[in-house]
Formats: structure tokens, C-alpha cells, sequence
């Protein structure tokens, strides 16, 4: 399946998922679809039938709320069966909210509170680094995770210790919980801020795959990399693009079928 | 104490390649040790505490077995919530070494009281909790995080408080008596130690029982001492609501034992006054006359 198939197919899975549920968080889930899928389909090295390859590239989603994209992600990509979407949220279920490693395999890490899994990312590069293993760890934070005082702790840690094998890819779809995020904390400038610190940094449209791809396989040979990744809350949905009330809402009915239609191409 | 635990995982480093410190820049004239023999496994994270946690778990994902040193509540309560989701719940090979247990570092205030650390730590799955008292009990709870491959917290002192104790990671009874025992964690058994003393010249005899163990719960040793004893008076140098003496209360409550029972801690405050460990041990009611006095009556 290339990206763009991929991608397709994770959205409609979430719409499911998230209708199915139901759960939240349908529209940083859609914000991030393209970028998981660009990873999973034409950058990561990992492997499907043996998720614990120790020379797979380590994946953390640091905005753990989306987790239902990475979980449609490795049942798409084989890790197990896409039947196991079905219990998304469910009493019972392994497949929670917010994504847990726990029974899921291909899931490297759990996480849900946000500002987490960068520091985890930069503890794995920098064991990578000292086992002289050739593995490269992407995590993906939200804009408005980017608020969290730990990622800037992690973002000074790994340009002190030049982890080049490490990448922090940003979902920046200038929304978070509570609207937009200039008029909470502006962070217009995050480029020039993760330059400041050391990190070698590109922006990028969030939504185009050859773009991404270039850009999260472009790693520097010295010093850490953050691809600012430009995308739209809700992408690929019309009444859920830029729309913030999709944070939280679950979508059903008619607009689930539209949203479906919308996403598989159609009007 | 902190220097020969420093020493003791420095030769452990020597034969365990895996093993990595990281430190959250603290630990002068004590860390250097481990520095200078291995530079390339040890890491000054800076003062950045959340990430250093975090670090430490992404290095344990990989194989390393991580030591991570700060002192009072830098590394346990700032951290909680990396502790309980990055350590505890991926149960990840991560030792916590908090250096000031209790009010080691009494006279740098209140920030510095390490004094709500085991209540929090004991309840998160996965983790153990470590309280030695002495060098001795160290070395034991050393060999023990050797051993183990999930989280660990210890709580330490820089200056042993005696040399007594076991070296095999438990309790140990350091004074035999009749009718009150004494189970104490921590430097806060010297006080015991004292107050079994002042309870003899009163006619009273006292067992003093140390515990470097508060996780995994000793419930059997409790029991045999609850068994023994009359009066059993839990001590420690953290606040009463869910620490040690709260772990010997459930073991007691649940299964109905007949013996009496009286916490000595901190009641559920913080110190009024500046004060070094002694002078706050006073005026918290856990020195070994306050504590002597208090059993007395509760004897009557």
C-alpha cells in the first residue's frame, strides 16, 4: 500500500473507530494522517512480522489523544488484525483512547499526557548512539503539546548531545483543546525557538506526501532535526477542517457517511 | 554512605556494561568516582529533571540498566507523573536514587524535605521502595536493584546511621524485647535505638526492628512481630498519611492483629521553623525522649 492509499484507509478506519467508539479526537486524528502514513509507507524501516527488530526505526506519537491513527496505521501495515479496531475504546478492549503499547504490538510506547514521549525519544537515540546502532527515532508532538515545558527540557538535551538519529516532527495545526493557539500561547515563532537551541529545522505542508517524505528522511550529521509539518485540524473532512468543536466531538449519521465519502475521495 | 553506595556501583559498572547514571547536575564530591572511570555512561542531564526521567526510560527500552541521582523531591515528586508513566507503567529498569531522605537536609527548608516521597512511590505499581538506614543495609538494597529488572526507589542518606542492619535486603532486628517493638525505616532507627534505651531504665522492654524495605511489604516480619509483641510503634522521618508506618498499619488491620499500634512521623504538616535534622526530629515528636514518653502513656 503506498502512502497515499494508506492514509486514505487510516482515515476511514478513525472515522469508524472514533464513530464506533465512541471517542474523541477525530480531528488531531485526521491532522496527523498524512505524516503517520508518509513514516509507516516510505521512511521507517520496520517490520510488520517482527515488530521488535532491534533495527527497526523507533516511532513514539508523543499527542498519545491520536492514537487511534497509529493503531489503524499497524493494522493496516500488518502488525495485527484490522478486526481488533473494531474494540476501539470497548470494555475489554487493549486499544485505549489514548495509545498503549500493551498487547498491541508495533505500538513502541504508551503515552496520553502530554510533553512525554520526546524525552523517551531522546533516551532512545541516545542509546542507539552508545550501542553504535544504526536505529533512528521519530517523535511526534502536537503544537499545542509543544506548550509543555519537558519538550523544551528534551529539545536542550538532545542538541547538547547532538543526537542526529533523533527527530521531532510537529503536527502544527495551530489549534489545541481550547481554540486557537495564538491567542493562548503564541507560538508563531517555533522555528526560529528550536533553531535557537540547536536544532537543525525545515517547515513543510503537512499534507503533501512527496514533500514529507523528503523532509522526514532529511537527517543533519550532527546536530538533531524538527520537521514543522503546516496541517489542517480535521484534514480531509470539509465540515471538520479547521474545525476545533471536532477535538472533541464524535461524528454519526449522515455526516459520518459524508465524512467517509469525503475521505474515500468522493463529494 | 552516599560516597560508598557511589563506590559499590561503580565496581558493579565494571562488570555490567548496561548500567548508566544519570545525574540532574547534583552530586559534587560524590559522583565523580563513576564519572571518571566511565564517561561515556554517565550523563549530566542539567537541571531538567522531567526530561532526565524521561530519558532514563527511553535508554531502559533499550537494554540499559539506568541509576538516576538527584536528592529530596527533585527526582521522586517533581517527576511523579514521568515516574508513574514512563518508568512504572512500562516497568522499566530505572533506579531512583533520591539522596536527603527525610529531613537529612533539614536546614535548607521546606523545599528540601523529602517527606511525602514514600507515600506517593509505594503507590505506584511495579516500583520499590527502599529505605536503608545504614551503609550496610545499602550494600544490601545495591545487590537487590542488581538483581532486578523493574523500578526502584531508594531513599538515601549521605552519612550512614550506624553500623547495623542487614546486608540482605530485610528486616533485621537490631534490639530483642518483650513488650513494645520498635519498627522503624530509615536513619530514624537511631532514635529508636535510643528511646528502647530510655523505655529499659523505665522497666520497659524494648525490640527495635529496622526495615530498608517499605515495598514490597514485609507482611510476614510484621506479623511474627505483631505475634511478639504487646505494642507495636512504626517510625519513620515522612509524614504519617500513607508511608511506612501506614504500610505496617494495613498489614496489621487486615489481618486483625491484637497488638496496640502508634505512628511516630510527621502529622500531616510542615515544619513552622528553620532546623537541623535533630532540632526537627524534636520538634515533630520523633526524637527518642518525645518518642519514649508518648509510648509510656499510651501504655498506661
Amino acid at each position: 500500500m503506498n502512502s497515499k492509499e494508506l492514509a486514505k484507509q487510516v482515515r476511514t478506519d478513525a472515522l469508524l473507530m472514533t464513530s464506533n467508539g465512541p471517542a474523541e479526537h477525530i480531528g488531531p486524528i485526521l491532522s496527523i494522517a498524512d505524516i503517520v502514513a508518509v513514516l509507516y509507507a516510505n521512511v521507517m524501516k520496520h517490520d510488520p512480522k517482527n515488530p521488535e527488530n532491534p533495527s527497526r526505526d523507533r516511532f513514539i506519537l508523543s499527542k498519545g489523544h491520536a492514537g487511534a491513527c497509529i493503531y489503524a496505521t499497524l493494522a493496516e501495515c500488518g502488525y495485527f488484525e484490522r478486526e481488533k479496531l473494531a474494540g476501539y475504546v470497548k470494555n475489554g478492549s487493549t486499544l485505549s483512547g489514548h495509545v498503549s503499547h500493551k498487547n498491541n504490538p508495533g505500538v513502541e510506547f504508551s503515552t496520553g499526557s502530554l510533553g512525554h514521549g520526546a524525552g523517551v525519544g531522546a533516551g532512545l537515540a541516545l542509546a542507539a548512539r552508545m550501542d553504535k546502532k544504526p536505529f533512528r527515532v521519530f517523535v511526534l508532538c502536537g503544537n499545542g503539546e509543544m506548550n509543555e515545558g519537558s519538550i523544551w527540557e528534551t529539545v536542550m538535551f538532545a542538541a547538547q548531545n547532538k543526537l542526529s538519529n533523533f527527530k521531532l516532527i510537529i503536527d502544527n495545526n495551530r489549534l489545541q483543546c481550547l481554540g486557537e493557539s495564538k491567542n493562548i500561547i503564541d507560538m508563531s515563532n517555533m522555528k526560529a525557538s528550536l533553531e535557537s537551541f540547536g536544532f537543525k529545522c525545515v517547515s513543510v505542508n503537512g499534507h503533501d506526501h512527496k514533500a514529507l517524505e523528503k523532509a522526514l528522511s532529511w537527517f543533519d550529521k550532527t546536530q538533531p532535526t524538527a520537521v514543522i509539518c503546516e496541517t489542517i485540524k480535521g484534514k480531509g473532512v470539509s465540515f471538520m477542517e479547521n474545525n476545533n468543536i471536532w477535538h472533541g466531538k464524535t461524528v454519526s449519521g449522515e455526516l459520518l457517511e459524508q465524512a467517509l465519502r469525503e475521505v474515500q475521495g468522493g463529494k | 554512605m552516599r560516597n560508598s553506595f557511589v563506590q559499590d556501583l561503580t565496581l558493579e559498572a565494571e562488570k555490567n556494561p548496561n548500567i548508566v547514571l544519570l545525574s540532574g547536575d547534583l552530586g559534587s564530591n560524590c559522583l565523580e568516582v563513576f564519572w571518571n572511570k566511565f564517561p561515556d555512561r554517565f550523563f549530566n542531564c542539567g537541571i531538567a529533571e522531567q526530561n532526565m526521567m524521561l530519558v532514563a526510560a527511553g535508554l531502559a527500552m533499550e537494554g540499559k540498566k539506568v541509576f538516576v541521582y538527584s536528592i529530596g523531591n527533585f527526582d521522586s515528586l517533581r517527576v511523579l507523573e514521568m515516574i508513574r508513566n514512563d518508568i512504572c507503567y512500562m516497568n522499566l529498569d530505572v533506579n531512583i536514587i533520591s539522596v536527603g531522605a527525610g529531613l537529612e537536609y533539614g536546614k535548607l527548608g521546606f523545599s528540601h524535605h523529602s517527606t511525602e516521597d514514600v507515600s506517593a512511590l509505594r503507590a505506584m505499581p511495579n516500583m520499590s521502595v527502599f529505605s536503608p538506614a545504614t551503609a550496610k543495609e545499602m550494600k544490601g538494597v545495591t545487590k537487590k536493584m542488581m538483581e532486578t529488572t523493574s523500578p526502584c526507589y531508594v531513599r538515601l542518606n549521605k552519612k550512614s546511621a550506624g553500623d547495623f542492619g542487614s546486608s540482605a535486603c530485610r528486616v533485621s532486628e537490631i534490639i530483642s524485647g518483650t513488650e513494645v517493638a520498635f519498627v522503624a525505616s530509615g536513619a530514624i532507627v537511631t532514635e529508636a535505638l535510643a528511646a528502647a534505651e530510655i523505655l529499659k531504665s523505665k522497666g520497659v522492654s524494648a525490640g527495635v526492628y529496622s526495615f530498608p524495605v517499605i515495598k514490597p511489604r514485609a507482611d510476614k516480619a510484621i506479623l511474627d512481630i505483631s505475634a511478639k509483641y504487646k505494642y507495636i510503634v512504626a517510625m519513620e522521618e515522612h509524614t504519617v498519611v500513607g508511608g511506612f508506618g501506614s504500610s505496617v498499619a494495613e498489614v496489621l488491620a487486615e489481618n486483625s492483629a491484637k497488638c496496640g499500634f502508634k505512628m511516630i512521623g510527621i502529622q500531616d504538616e510542615f515544619a513552622p521553623l528553620v532546623g537541623d535534622r535533630n532540632h526537627l526530629r524534636k520538634q515533630y515528636g520523633m526524637d527518642a525522649e518525645s518518642v519514649a514518653k508518648a509510648v509510656l502513656k499510651a501504655l498506661k
